[in-house]
This record gives C-alpha cells, structure tokens and sequence, in this order.
C-alpha cells in the first residue's frame, strides 16, 4: 500500500522537513502541492483500492504546517459508491481550488488510460516502466486540469472542480471510511 | 525561483530510474546556456520506494514537494488494498 509523502527544502537545496502522510487503511497518495499564506495543501486520493471495474477513492487534500509538515487536518471527497482523485491544486484569492475526477467508470474493451485507471492491472508490468509511466501521465492529467473545466460526464470519466473556503472546510475536518471491500 | 540580473535560477524534480531528486539549476539569461547544476539531492521516501513525484512548489524562498511512495510500514489489506 501507498502513502502520501510531502518534503520541504530550502532554496539551496537543505532537507527543511519531510513527512509521511497516511489517512487510510488503504492507498492514499498525492499528486500536487500548493502553498496557502498559512499551510501547505497537498491534494491526492485516499483509501483507494482496486475494485472491479471502476476502482475506488475519495479526494484528499492534507492541510500541513509550513515550518514543520505536520500534518493538521486531513479531509476526504467523493462517494462511497465511487472513485475521485484530486490531480492538482491553486490559491486562488484566499480560496483553495481543486482539480480532478470523481464517478470513474470504465469498461474492460476500453479501459482507461493509466493514471486515471482503477488498478494495478491498467499499468504495465515492469515497475519502474510503471513508475515512468504513472508519473508521465500523473504531469499530462496536472496539466490538463488546469486549463480545463469540463462539465460532469456520467460516462467515460466525469471531471470536477471544487471551490471550498479554507477557512470553513479545513477547520473543520472530517474522514470519510471506505464501506466497500472490507 | 528569485534570480539575479542577467540569470535565471530553476527548480526541479529528477526521476533516476528509482530515485526522485530535486535540484537546483542555474542559467545566463535571456540567452539560457549554458545550463548548470547549482545543487542536487535525493529526496528519501523513507517508508518504501518512490512511486510518484509530481508536485513542486515555491513559495517565501522555500520549496515544497508531494508525492507518493510505497509504505512498507503498512499492513496489506487482505480485500482490495495495494
């Protein structure tokens, strides 16, 4: 299983600190990183496993210390029936705005792409190919959300954007438990 | 990153087969060559292996990473966990 790892570094290149998140007792990870005037946000997915076809997960975005990395709230998005992801994040005028997928649906004739695909077997089979792979198309998706908002889409992928105050929303944190697969 | 006159200072991550590091690059600019390597270091995933480094930010003079490793501190999940 995964977990989520943040770092911070000064600008010469010094280990500031660095800190192992886990919210889930399955696998969470992140895949981008945005600076508030007052925290660190790092977004992902949490608790995601692979379930047939359309795999599993909520929305993450970890709330940490700046000076630390410690991590002071954790909060989860998505339904229970479904898997979401975050894939990136920006401040944008004292707001926290996400992007990233929720209500995956995918179908073995045409499976989806990796990166946004329900499990381990949507990847190639060598690991570090894997990794490369995962990791390419982890910066093409980045990329895309953030040029794009695309209107919801029961089929194929639906892609999400959602505008919370920090202030509300990550004061107020909440963990939501997978129910499915246990 | 803040530059001084007449160079450009860069950040970035570097995927080395398993290793994720990140470094420091610096340049003559606007010309942009050549490019050096100011600093480097491997990012440690302490729990596992790297599986995904594909945040970077900056911000007040510091950077900041995220990612996703291995953690083989974990219990696998005998229904659907990996």
């Amino acid at each position: 299983m995964n977990s989520g790892l943040a770092a911070s570094y000064s600008a010469t290149g010094d280990l500031r600190w660095l800190s192992v998140v886990t919210v889930s007792s399955h696998t969470d990870g992140f895949f981008d990183v945005v600076v508030g005037p007052d925290a660190v946000y790092a977004v992902g997915q949490a608790s995601e496993y692979a379930v047939h076809p359309d795999g599993f997960g909520y929305g993450l975005v970890s709330k940490l210390d700046p000076s630390t990395g410690a991590v002071r709230a954790n909060l989860t998005f998505g339904d229970d029936h479904y898997m979401s992801q975050f894939n990136s994040a920006v401040w944008i005028a004292g707001h926290l705005v996400c992007g990233g997928l929720t209500q995956l649906e995918s179908s073995e004739r045409h499976p989806a792409a990796p990166g946004i695909g329900p499990g381990p077997e949507q990847w190639p089979a060598s690991g570090v190919a894997r990794d490369r792979e995962r990791e390419r198309h982890g910066r093409d998706r980045e990329a895309a959300h953030r040029v794009t908002r695309l209107p919801p889409s029961r089929r194929g992928g639906l892609h999400s954007l959602w505008r919370r105050s920090s202030r509300s929303a990550l004061d107020d944190p909440h963990l939501l438990e997978p129910r499915r697969g246990e | 990153m803040p530059s001084a006159p007449g160079e450009i200072a860069l950040t970035a991550t570097l995927v080395h087969e398993t290793a994720r590091s990140i470094c420091g690059l610096t340049a003559t600019w606007p010309g942009f060559d050549p490019v050096a390597v100011a600093w480097s270091h491997e990012v440690p995933p302490t729990a596992g292996s790297w599986v995904i480094l594909p945040g970077l930010a900056q911000s007040g003079g510091n950077l900041y990473l995220a990612g996703t490793v291995t953690d083989t501190r974990r219990l696998r999940v005998r229904a659907g966990g990996r």
